[in-house]
């Protein structure tokens, strides 16, 4: 199991030096002005935080072919696996950052852990939006690219640098695994 | 609660997102690399934005910079591929470039070169039509 992550990490190295990449700081305040569009379009924080995480569901259904197609990476044998694929190899390729996995309760779930989150660049949280899920984007990403790989998933923002934290922590519960269909199969 | 996504509000929410983005952005380039110098004329102020602005923002500079023959106060940054609008079809193209518009039009207005910015598709190629109010126009030619 060690080299396997080892593996995953040094292929998460190598797909992000392929990447084309955009200017972090536009993207952090590509990402700002989406949220105070959100804020000021719905109000109500809650919402907010239910809109982050639909866009993140759909750019994840999306983002998992890119994660595919650019690093091989063909199926994991089990969640473990999963969990790491997402945090060694996706975390590194698509935000240039490292993140560590850590197991939950039981064996469907897992945690994301991550420090230096390109998308909270310059942010400040003010007192009335302290229950802000910032980053709850990538909540839906990870939902959205997962269901894509037939895994029904809850995905939490448990901690967030924002709001004080030492990491920022995404919680993953796995709900079910869906059976893949296939066109013209008998039910 | 769902507004209509009719082209103009899509337009000005795009184009308001970035004019935010546009007063931090220059503060943030002023600072790094001019030195908090201040241009002085139209002319300087649009090669600014064409070279470090876009080089910053976008990684190489933008493709062209024109005077409008018609109209006096109006000027033309071309870019023929913008970021914005990488995933997008073209007859989204011009509506997914208001974001950039806002952009520099937060940097302009910013920088008291007060104006309107537009995005259009043409030939391929992406126009910001840049249009200076008179005061600007009249305190460029004196």
């Amino acid at each position: 199991a060690m080299s396997l992550h080892t593996k995953m990490a040094r292929l998460g190295d190598s797909t992000f030096s392929t990447m084309e990449k955009v200017n972090s700081e536009l993207l952090a305040m590509t990402y700002g002005a989406l949220v105070t569009t959100l804020i000021k379009d719905f109000q109500d924080v809650k919402v907010v935080n239910t809109e982050l995480e639909k866009m993140g569901y759909n750019i994840g259904v999306r983002l998992i072919d890119e994660f595919l197609a650019k690093t091989g990476v063909t199926q994991c044998r089990n969640l473990k696996e999963t969990a790491h694929s997402i945090a060694k190899i996706g975390f590194k390729m698509f935000l240039g950052i490292n993140a560590e996995v850590t197991w939950g309760a039981d064996a469907r779930q897992f945690s994301i852990e991550f420090k230096g989150n390109p998308l909270i660049e310059f942010v400040e949280l003010p007192e009335k939006f302290k229950n802000l899920d910032y980053s709850n984007l990538l909540c839906g990403v990870i939902r959205g690219a997962l269901h894509m790989v037939q895994m029904v998933v809850t995905t939490e923002l448990r901690k967030s640098e924002l709001k004080g934290d030492p990491v920022s922590e995404i919680y993953v519960t796995l709900k079910q695994h869906l059976a893949e269909k296939f066109k013209g199969e008998d039910d | 609660m769902h507004t209509l996504f009719c082209t103009k509000y899509v337009f000005n929410s795009l184009s308001e997102a970035g004019y935010g983005v546009g007063l931090r952005a220059i503060e943030l380039l002023s600072f790094r690399e001019k030195g908090c110098r201040k241009e002085r004329s139209i002319i300087q102020m649009l090669n600014f934005v064409r070279t470090t602005v876009w080089k910053s923002l976008f990684g190489r500079p933008a493709d062209d910079l024109q005077i409008s023959n018609a109209k006096k106060n109006e000027y033309y940054i071309y870019d023929n591929d913008p970021v914005t609008c990488k995933y997008i079809s073209n007859s989204n193209a011009a509506r997914c470039a208001a974001y950039t518009a806002g952009i520099i039009n937060g940097i302009l207005d910013a920088a008291e070169f007060t104006c309107t910015v537009s995005s259009i598709l043409n030939n391929n190629r992406m126009v910001f039509v840049i249009a200076f109010t008179s005061k600007v126009i009249a305190r460029d030619s004196s």
